[in-house]
């Protein structure tokens, strides 16, 4: 592999990071294009639900609710004005409740940060460790524990382990599913409780995959000449593997685990859903059975720039954390 | 073993002047002996196979025949699995759910696979443009959660489709698009080591066409990535489809599938808890089996990673 001289070096990170923020901004476009045509395909819209509420439908009504929610105006227009507000971070307004997008989601993206954010620390505390061990532990009956209970969590659908826990809840952990949601700032103990059930769910189902790589890094690290030579110098054991090999397997470690963003925020709409939680995943479902056009929007591109953006942090700390990364 | 290796020399290797069915049972062997836990999944995905081919022939009543008097009755000897609020079998329900998940899987993920090769092959082999453009359509499906993705398109081509039958046809094209993204990329990545290879080289200065390298050499030398990602996707596309399925989004009456028997539980499981039990202990089965092969299959065929399990 060509080495560069040091100040060449950091241009190239520079050049780099410069081309993939830069290459974001294409796909982000192709993203809002996406979302608003697809949207607009769905069948059916809104003035049908609002018309079957109503005796008389004529033609007339219904001109004037496209009318009111500028339905009537060609899709070109349309989405120049969707883009234009984006830019101002205004997401346009509910067709179902009439208020601003951004207005209704701030008591819902907490909700959903909340579930996504524990299931993440759950799958991490206990994924790593365990993956550790299993690759120290390599062939030893721990290893096959553990890894059979990795393949186990990746093979049991999160909504059915909800379901499970529902229904047989009460007799295993006297735990039974709370009548009302708490907010977290309203009364953090209950908004708790009610919360890190579906997070261990989430959160199990998140932590086979972590585990696995972190087994295999673990063991292909564990083979490398630089441990042998910290063995060698008679380092213990346990700063081999924390303070060497650790160090370097973590790497592709990392990466999956930004990538599985994407794996979380479907899981939050399945566990949502389960759980009643009054997060954006629930509310996603019900504003496309509504065709609430602005409303499925905001959410389908929060969620995409959400995968996007994390997907650049995961490459760009990759680019930092390890010299050996080429920028092609 | 040691003995018999310097007898014939082979090094338990398959020779190529040997026939094709000797390789494959020598290769089917060593496969059993390497890995035990990889053949007992096996054996569970040969059974669910067969029940998903003839279910008809183990089940106990017909997927749909409505028993009113009957119904919500807990596990008997008449109903295995307990019947549901139209006093329908669950047993025969979650053998004919079998079917759905299986075909739906291998269509997906045989959509996907074909998507997959051509969209990679072509994208790592001629670089440049073709590939930048190529990989920001992947990057634009893949900036969408998966769920929420399938939901949408599921959504769209169900209007042009709809009834049971093409419920299932249009999963199975949505699934096998979503999933030939992240495989594209792993082919791509397969392609462009292999094109740097001296005989791709000597390929092009007797004057191969492009064609023909991509089928004749390029193709080869990527199979092995793309049958590891069926094998390790198939698991994944059934536990997507059930969860679609659950939402509400996928299969539709009156094809039983599993995800859906778990939706229809959700209003009597908490007194009768069979119903959500025995479909979602089928997925968890199914897809356990599908991933424990999959992990022996990859082990074998993948040189790379060969000692690191």
């Amino acid at each position: 592999m060509r080495r560069l001289p040091p100040q060449d070096r950091g241009r190239a990170i520079h050049v780099y990071i410069l081309r993939r923020i830069l290459l974001l901004i294409p796909t982000f476009l192709g993203v809002t294009l996406a979302v608003f045509i697809v949207v607009r395909l769905l069948p059916g819209d809104i003035i049908d639900q609002i018309i079957s509420d109503q005796a008389d439908p004529s033609p007339e009504f219904r001109a004037s609710v496209e009318e009111r929610l500028k339905l009537n105006q060609g899709v070109p227009q349309a989405y120049a004005e969707w883009l234009f507000g984006l830019v101002q971070f205004d997401f346009g307004t509910s067709f179902s409740s009439g208020r601003p997008v951004t207005e209704q989601l701030t008591d819902r993206i907490p909700v959903t940060f909340e579930l996504g954010i524990m299931a993440m620390i759950y799958s991490i505390t206990i994924a790593i460790p365990i993956g550790v061990l299993s690759a120290v532990k390599q062939d030893t009956p721990i290893d096959y524990l553990t890894r059979s209970f990795a393949i186990l969590a990746l093979s049991i659908p999160s909504f059915w382990a909800g379901q499970m826990v529902i229904v047989y809840g009460f007799d295993w952990f006297s735990w039974t599913p709370p009548l009302r949601y708490e907010y977290l700032w309203d009364d953090p103990v209950e908004n708790i409780k009610i919360t890190w059930v579906p997070a261990v769910i989430l959160g199990s189902f998140l932590s086979g995959s972590v585990m696995r790589l972190t087994r295999s890094t673990m063991l292909e690290e564990m083979r490398q000449d630089y441990v042998r030579t910290a063995r060698a110098k008679g380092l213990t054991e346990r700063l081999v593997i924390a303070r060497h090999a650790m160090r370097n397997a973590m790497l592709p470690v990392i990466t999956v685990i930004g990538l599985q963003v994407s794996v979380l925020i479907s899981g939050t709409v399945v566990l949502e859903t389960i759980f009643s939680l009054p997060g954006m995943g629930r509310y996603l479902i019900g504003a496309l059975a509504l065709r609430d056009y602005p409303t499925v929007q905001a959410i389908v591109l929060l969620a995409a720039l959400l995968v996007l953006v994390t997907n650049l942090i995961v490459d760009l700390s990759y680019a930092f954390i390890d010299p050996r990364i080429r920028y092609g | 073993m040691a003995a018999r290796e310097t007898a014939d020399g082979s090094l338990g290797l398959a020779r190529p002047a040997d026939g094709v069915f000797t390789r494959i049972r020598r290769g089917l062997f060593s496969f059993i002996r390497r890995k035990p836990l990889g053949t007992f999944a096996a054996l569970i995905l040969i059974a669910l196979f067969v029940v998903a081919i003839t279910p008809s022939t183990f089940a106990t009543a017909s997927y749909d025949e409505i028993d009113l008097l009957n119904r919500l009755q807990g596990p008997s000897p008449d109903h295995f699995f307990g019947s549901d609020k139209q006093g329908r079998d669950v047993f025969s329900r979650v053998l004919f759910g079998a079917r759905t998940s299986v075909l739906i899987g291998f269509a997906a993920v045989g959509i996907a696979a074909i998507l997959s090769s051509l969209v990679g092959i072509s994208s790592g082999y001629y670089g440049g443009k073709v590939d930048l453009t190529f990989q920001r359509f992947v990057d634009i499906v893949q900036a969408f959660p998966g769920l929420i993705f399938i939901i949408f398109l599921f959504s769209v081509f169900s209007a042009v489709a709809p009834g049971s039958f093409a419920s299932q046809v249009v999963l199975a094209l949505t699934l096998g698009f979503l999933f030939s993204a992240g495989s594209s990329r792993v082919v791509r990545s397969q392609t462009i080591s292999t094109v740097q290879n001296t005989y791709v080289e000597a390929a092009r200065v007797v004057g191969a066409t492009d064609r023909r390298i991509m089928v004749r050499h390029v193709f080869p030398n990527v199979f092995t990535v793309i049958i590891i990602n069926i094998s390790v996707q198939l698991g994944a596309v059934i536990l997507i489809e059930s969860a679609l399925s659950f939402l509400g989004f996928g299969v539709q009456p009156p094809y039983p599938s599993w995800g859906r028997m778990l939706n229809e539980a959700q209003l009597d499981m908490l007194l009768h808890p069979y119903l959500a039990f025995f479909p979602g202990l089928a997925i968890s089965l199914t897809v356990y089996a599908l991933n424990m092969f999959g992990d022996a299959l990859r082990d074998v065929l993948d040189p790379r990673l060969r000692g690191t399990e």
